[in-house]
């Protein structure tokens, strides 16, 4: 089974992908900032991780280059999901590394488990 | 006249003595003589006298005549002069007073003013472009442009402006430092169609460039906060359409599909005032790259190609004939001008009707236009057309969803490409939209 590991403030958001990825058979994990988050996904080691971007404490894109800074993690694919949208925004977490960046406005759980499992193919 | 009667009296005097010759009678000679005295005096006092009066009289009168009449004439002179003279102090003064004014008006006003003539030189500047431009008028009055470029902060104005041949702008920004900003403007100055000169006006919009840029900072901060909410709304409807949450029926099904719809709208009313926000900050083309435009179209034409089948449209795509250079700009927010205005023709066209897209260039613009038999612009509406949250009344009867902004965020965008944007419109009949891009 497949651990995907969320890193999300809002709790309802958190817990409707949580719901969603359970029912297609994924092991999910959650964290509501970042700190909390890095720490979480050096012991799960999860396939995949779906990042948020405004987060308390640290955050989404410091999240990012912290990972990539751990050689245990650094290979964990991320997904960014955020309502932060400005082309510089987006800019900034491909560099930083993210294999993907969704508006969660802009896509269903649908579509953003279908990209999840593209990913995990 | 004295001379003749001279004459006389002498002939008078040979006359007695002729007489007293003859005569011999000393007597009648002396009568003769007493007589002939007596008519001298008589003649001289009653006759000459008078007649050299009347003569002298008569000369002098005539003389009299020509001096009054002189006279007259240098009294009018002098009249007319005085007049003259009052007159032209007059006009002076009402010119100086009009100079005056002017120089007071231009002197008080808070927009900078210089006025170069038609060589190119200096001849006025006003105290508010002396305070912008930090220079000292004596410096730089009577130079030619490209000699005063290094005083004070000339030599951006001048980059603007351009050596030699003044450019005509519109509200060009010039950064003057941090947070300062002015807009640039020329006007050419004619007289009688010939141009004279050019008025530079630098119009100061630090403030409203703050302003601005604090209420697209809150725009975009709260779109952020409203795309969350409307995130969860989304993702919790389509849990539910999917059975995800147990199976609805279909009155359930039917009822959540219109909630995702106006659900989905909203996001869209997000991300056009996020648009909105990014435009009116300035800092939309920050990616210009060398873009084939007729690709744009292209792939425009096929995100509608579904809309298009489902209302029937007949939809004509005029390629231009021979190859299109290509051309800077930002892609993405051109693909959005092209997406709107596709969208609108397609929205604002009845099933089965026309919709036709033309694009051209030649040595200096691409020409993009889409040309319609749709609903048209009713006739006074057409002044509002690009101005933000506008809808047309017959436009928001036949369609409900639009929220205004598509033509206002298309404007803005190509004018920050310094291209142009125009339409024409029939109500009834049909509307064409066309803009331009400069190479």
């Amino acid at each position: 089974m497949k651990k995907i590991f969320i890193i999300e403030d809002d709790k309802f958001l958190r817990d409707l992908m949580s719901e969603k990825l359970s029912s297609q058979g994924f092991e999910v994990f959650g964290a509501i900032n970042g700190e909390e988050g890095i720490k979480k996904i050096q012991e799960i080691k999860p396939d995949l991780l779906l990042l948020d971007l405004i987060l308390p404490g640290i955050d989404g894109f410091e999240v990012l280059s912290q990972i990539k800074k751990i050689p245990e993690i650094s290979k964990l694919p991320v997904i960014i999901l955020s309502n932060l949208g400005q082309k510089e925004d987006i800019e900034r977490g491909l560099n930083l590394g993210a294999i993907d960046y969704l508006i969660k406005a802009h896509f269903t759980p649908k579509e953003i488990i279908e990209k999840v499992k593209s990913i995990l193919k | 006249m004295r001379s003749y009667f001279i004459y006389l009296e002498l002939f008078v005097i040979f006359l007695i003595f002729f007489l007293l010759l003859v005569e011999k009678n000393l007597i009648t000679t002396f009568l003769f003589f007493s007589l002939f005295i007596f008519l001298a005096v008589i003649l001289e006092l009653q006759l000459f006298y008078p007649l050299r009066k009347i003569v002298a009289n008569f000369q002098e009168s005539k003389r009299g005549q020509e001096i009054e009449q002189l006279n007259q004439i240098f009294k009018g002179l002098k009249e007319s002069l005085k007049s003259f003279r009052f007159h032209l102090g007059e006009a002076h003064s009402e010119i100086e007073e009009e100079k005056n004014r002017t120089l007071a008006m231009v002197d008080s006003l808070t927009d900078g003013l210089l006025l170069f003539n038609q060589q190119g030189k200096l001849l006025l500047i006003n105290p508010q472009a002396k305070n912008f431009l930090k220079i000292e008028p004596e410096e730089v009055i009577g130079k030619r442009i490209e000699e005063i470029s290094h005083f004070g902060k000339f030599n951006n104005l001048v980059e603007i402006l351009g050596i030699g041949k003044i450019r005509e702008i519109f509200r060009e920004e010039l950064p003057l430092a941090e947070d300062s900003i002015l807009e640039v403007s020329t006007i050419p100055i004619k007289r009688e169609n010939e141009k004279i000169g050019t008025l530079a006006i630098l119009h100061d919009v630090t403030r409203e460039k703050r302003v601005d840029a604090m209420k697209s900072e809150f725009v975009t901060i709260s779109a952020h906060q409203l795309r969350t909410p409307l995130s969860a709304i989304k993702w919790t409807l389509e849990m539910l359409l999917e059975g995800d949450l147990g199976e609805l029926n279909e009155k359930q099904k039917e009822h959540l599909k219109m909630t995702f719809h106006s659900n989905e709208r909203m996001i869209n009313l997000v991300n056009n005032l996020l648009n909105l926000a990014v435009i009116e900050e300035g800092r939309y083309l920050h990616n210009l790259v060398p873009t084939n435009i007729e690709e744009i179209c292209q792939s425009v034409i096929d995100y509608f190609k579904l809309a298009i089948e489902q209302k029937k449209i007949n939809f004509i795509f005029n390629r231009p004939k021979e190859k299109i250079k290509t051309i800077s700009i930002d892609k993405e927010k051109i693909f959005l001008v092209i997406q709107n205005l596709i969208d609108n023709a397609l929205r604002y066209t009845q099933n089965c009707g026309q919709v036709a897209v033309f694009l051209k260039s030649d040595n200096i613009k691409i020409e993009f236009c889409i040309k319609d038999n749709g609903i048209g612009i009713p006739k006074n509406q057409l002044p509002k057309v690009f101005s933000k949250f506008f809808r047309a009344p017959n436009a928001v009867k036949l369609e409900t969803e639009g929220n205004g902004l598509g033509l206002y965020i298309a404007k803005n965008i190509i004018e920050a490409h310094k291209g142009r944007i125009w339409f024409e419109s029939i109500e009834g009949k049909g509307s064409t939209f066309c803009f331009n891009l400069p190479y």
